[in-house]
């Protein structure tokens, strides 16, 4: 199977609710790779708000993503950091 | 939480005809206060909290799903609400996908539940990403079909 793989850790303390949703899906919309986000045994598309709102991914759980296509390093890259930074969110 | 649990079905306006997306998510906190799912002291809170979270960033979401919501403090459990709105063309809700919004789930989440939130969230999410789930609702006539859907659905029931 292709594609390139990287696991990131929840820290905001809200956990992946909506907006952090909404974010993930507004950064992997610039982007063409595929990208499929797994939380324990649930694993969704990276393209749609609600399956990842479906992840019920809390504070401290690790996620595994999963990336194919010509920019999916660049991809990649991009959301561990959104991800590590907790979202940028301040609510 | 299953959503026969989160929702009774009074909770489900059939129907719906908002002017626009504030007046909806007005009218839908209203039936919450009006029936008593949110009291009278955390009204004020909870019309600000949801209201707040709307304008700094939409909740219109994919497939016609809208989900304003809020966290206020005095609360003892979930309070939610459904609009399924009537007629052919949807709300203009400035969702992520730029289509409007048909279903459209208010909630309003005690403060001190963050594990609540993201489960509510993710239940409704799980429900309504069955576009089987969504067409059913939106060709419910009466509340009480609406929650059927939801209870159907719940018991692992095929929706034509």
């Amino acid at each position: 199977m292709g594609g390139h793989e990287q696991r990131a850790k929840i820290v905001n303390p809200e956990g992946l609710h909506a907006r952090p949703c909404h974010a993930v899906v507004s950064l992997v919309r610039e982007y063409e790779s595929v990208l499929r986000i797994r939380n324990g045994a649930t694993e969704v598309n990276g393209r749609s708000i609600l399956e990842l709102m479906t992840l019920s991914a809390n504070c401290g759980d690790e996620l595994v993503l999963r990336a194919e296509g010509e920019d999916a390093l660049a991809l990649l890259e991009a959301l561990t950091a959104l991800i590590a930074a907790g979202f940028i969110e301040n609510d | 939480m299953q959503l026969t649990k989160l929702f009774a079905a009074q909770d489900l306006l059939v129907n719906f005809r908002p002017g626009d997306k504030w007046e909806a998510i007005t009218q839908m906190l209203d039936h919450l206060c009006e029936s008593g799912r949110i009291p009278a002291d955390a009204a004020e809170a909870a019309r600000e909290a949801v209201l707040a979270r709307e304008q700094s960033m939409s909740t219109g979401m994919e497939h016609g799903i809208a989900i304003p919501h809020g966290a206020v403090e005095g609360l003892e459990e979930i309070a939610a609400c459904m609009g399924i709105v009537g007629g052919d063309e949807g709300l203009p809700f400035d969702s992520i996908d730029g289509g409007p919004a048909r279903l459209i789930v208010v909630l309003v989440i005690p403060r001190d539940q963050k594990l609540l939130h993201i489960r509510t969230l993710a239940d409704v999410a799980r429900a309504l990403t069955k576009e089987a789930v969504r067409e059913a609702l939106l060709e419910s006539e009466t509340s009480d079909d609406a929650w059927g859907i939801l209870a159907r659905n719940e018991a692992g029931a095929e929706l034509a």
